[in-house]
């Protein structure tokens, strides 16, 4: 017998009241429920896998309480990888290619989930969900001209939903990104709603800061509304520290390992003023960047300003790497409201022990990895899939415009049944 | 270790047995034994249409007229001129495939504690495939753009029979000998390379390749699968 997955579509409801016309969903408060949440990077390595136990503990958009259960990895085969990059290409994507990988992709998405489960002793049957963010192979965030006269953003996210709720068994969400995108927004970050649920204390503001190839943070006043929250890209995390060891290592290294090299030169405040000029710095959020601003040329630009100022290669390394502070600690004199009382770090920066010590000297609050708060990061974003699954089946709006730029908050996620 | 080639076909020790010893550094040739495309510049000059052009370069610099970087700078130059930009090389640089068995090779020393990385003779700015493996060192040319993205220039680094060289300053810098090096490389401007490292392998050998060069090294590996360094590192390291 075949059986044939049906794939539901949000209903129009208003964002914070609970359809009524939903069934099959129990209600979901002060029981545990065990999601799995996938998520697959722009790298296109593989799949993540996080079986998260959620309840939902009391009403508003942040009740819930998660627990990570287990989380896997599991590679691309490398022809399936070769395909993706292929399909990411503007030149090479075809759409017969979507067509056949969206089903394939779909089924290593099952798996995983699957692997999931067994990992964390967790029947099929036990599960109430899968949330699955799918592989992206494209997303526009600038608008594009269509009908009416009107500019659109989009998005596109593929791994079929029927596909993995039919071979688990399990009911799936996926594509989220897309009711962000149709409510105006960028469809992205949607981490904050993590951050949100998680991390925020009802007594003291937290800034939950990444510090990857680009700094991004969430800043999250006591006890949050939605509309309370923002998040937005700082500017340089480790890029331009990381370009500007290749280029005056002359390749010989790629990055400053736990930050010696700056911790032997001396930030220069002339140096710094200059690039803190940058307009990024000042333009208010949501806002975005990446290697298109703070990439090779701008490391470029940095070490040929600190030449002129005859400027060690140290104290020009020191100096890069004070300015991922500096912009962090402005960012937040800027546009976090309240100053935060505390600072979590997580991303490749929290290796640089001079980063860390420039960021203690700059900010005006303490710092501490965000693995104090019982999170490892790299399980971070599928844990956040599972959860957007489980707000998804509660009907609860799961988005934070004030991150994503979205004109209201929404319920993203669309439901396959098997 | 002692490599006994009959226990691992399809590599071959042309010396005969091999001693192989946990290296202290991993360095690769880019173009031809990491990714698929034999050679960077050439794949620039065919994409934009500067072949012909820039064999008549490479001509003066074999005889001697121009130096590596007037070379380099000429291939830019004419680049330029047909209004190359930035977005044009980062479309080139994502066209560049992984060699088969080059992803968990890859996965696998990032994890692993000596460093690694890229000793070659093409352009930096193609290496963009290997961003997510996080290479230690990355020796190679490299091109420049100015703020608008237009290409005005490029940084010579590693030219075509320097490996020697350009190894042992690598090998300066991180305070240890060639001899301490694993070298895996596939063609002719490896050969340097392969005379002062420790450990040599010759990967999927370039046909352009010199006779003799094969008993030269210690290792080769004659089928595209980086899957066979893969385990010969393996076994060094683990």
């Amino acid at each position: 017998m075949t059986r044939e997955p049906t794939t539901s579509t949000r209903e129009e409801t208003s964002p914070e009241e609970p359809s009524k016309h939903r069934a099959g969903v129990r209600d979901a408060t002060d029981r545990d429920r065990y999601v799995v949440g996938l998520m697959a990077g722009t790298s296109l390595d593989g799949i993540d896998a996080a079986c998260c136990r959620i309840r939902r503990e009391e009403g508003g958009p942040f009740g819930y309480d998660i627990s990570i259960e287990s989380f896997v990895t599991v590679t691309y085969p490398e022809s399936i990888r070769d395909r993706l990059i292929d399909l990411c290409e503007a030149d090479t994507g075809r759409i017969d290619e979507v067509c056949r990988l969206n089903r394939s992709i779909g089924a290593l998405f099952a798996n995983a989930a699957e692997r999931s489960l067994d990992r964390a002793g967790i029947q099929p049957d036990d599960a109430e969900a899968i949330g699955s963010h799918g592989q992206t192979i494209r997303h526009i965030p600038s608008k594009s001209l269509g009908p009416m006269d009107r500019r659109f953003r989009s998005t596109l996210q593929i791994g079929d939903g029927a596909t993995i709720a039919f071979e688990t068994g399990i009911r799936t969400v996926s594509d989220f990104r897309t009711a962000d995108v149709a409510a105006s927004g960028h469809g992205a970050p949607l981490a904050p709603f993590l951050d949100a649920t998680l991390f925020a204390d009802d007594e003291e503001a937290r800034v939950l800061q990444n510090i990857g190839g680009i700094g991004n943070c969430t800043v999250l006043p006591p006890a949050p509304d939605r509309d309370d929250i923002v998040a937005f890209d700082t500017g340089p995390g480790n890029m331009v520290v990381d370009a500007i060891v290749e280029i005056l290592s002359d390749g010989h290294r790629t990055y400053d390992e736990d930050g010696r090299q700056a911790a032997t030169g001396t930030p220069d405040d002339g140096l710094l003023s200059e690039f803190l000029a940058h307009d990024y710095f000042e333009e208010a959020p949501p806002k975005t960047s990446g290697r298109e601003q703070f990439g090779h040329e701008y490391a470029r630009q940095f070490i040929e300003a600190g030449r002129e100022r005859r400027l060690s290669n140290d104290d020009i390394v020191a100096s890069s790497t004070m300015l991922t502070a500096r912009s962090i600690a402005d960012a937040y004199e800027r546009f976090a409201d309240p100053y935060p009382s505390e600072t979590y770090v997580s991303g490749g920066g929290v290796y640089n022990d001079t980063l860390l010590s420039y960021l203690r000297e700059e900010l005006e609050c303490p710092i501490a990895p965000l693995d104090d708060l019982g999170m490892d990061p790299d399980s971070k974003e599928a844990a956040l899939f599972a959860l957007l699954a489980a707000t998804r089946l509660d009907d609860v709006p799961n988005t934070i415009p004030s991150a994503t730029g979205a004109s209201e908050p929404v319920v993203m996620g669309d439901v396959s049944d098997p | 270790m002692i490599l006994d080639p009959a226990a691992v076909d399809p590599v071959r020790t042309p010396t005969g047995s091999v001693k192989l010893v946990p290296p202290e550094l991993i360095a690769f040739d880019f173009d031809g034994t990491l990714v698929d495309q034999r050679g960077g510049w050439l794949l620039l000059q065919e994409l934009f249409g500067t072949r012909e052009r820039g064999k008549t370069l490479s001509e003066r610099h074999r005889g001697g007229e121009i130096t590596f970087q007037e070379w380099c700078d000429g291939n830019v130059a004419l680049w330029a001129e047909r209004g190359v930009e930035r977005a044009n090389v980062e479309a080139a640089a994502a066209a560049v495939k992984l060699t088969q068995g080059a992803t968990p090779l890859l996965e696998f020393l990032h994890d692993s504690r000596p460093p690694y990385g890229t000793i070659s003779g093409g352009i930096r700015d193609l290496q963009t495939v290997l961003d997510p493996f996080e290479p230690d060192f990355r020796l190679a040319n490299e091109l420049r753009f100015d703020d608008d993205g237009t290409l005005d220039g490029s940084t010579a680094r590693v030219g075509p029979d320097h490996k020697d060289e350009v190894l042992k300053t690598l090998c300066a810098d991180y305070g240890i000998e060639p001899s301490d090096v694993f070298y895996v490389g596939d063609s002719h401007t490896d050969v340097e390379a392969f005379e002062v490292a420790g450990t040599t392998v010759l990967f999927d050998p370039d046909a352009r390749l010199d006779e003799g060069v094969e008993e030269e090294v210690d290792i080769v590996v004659d089928d595209r699968d980086l899957g066979r360094v893969t385990a010969l590192l393996r076994g060094l390291l683990d």
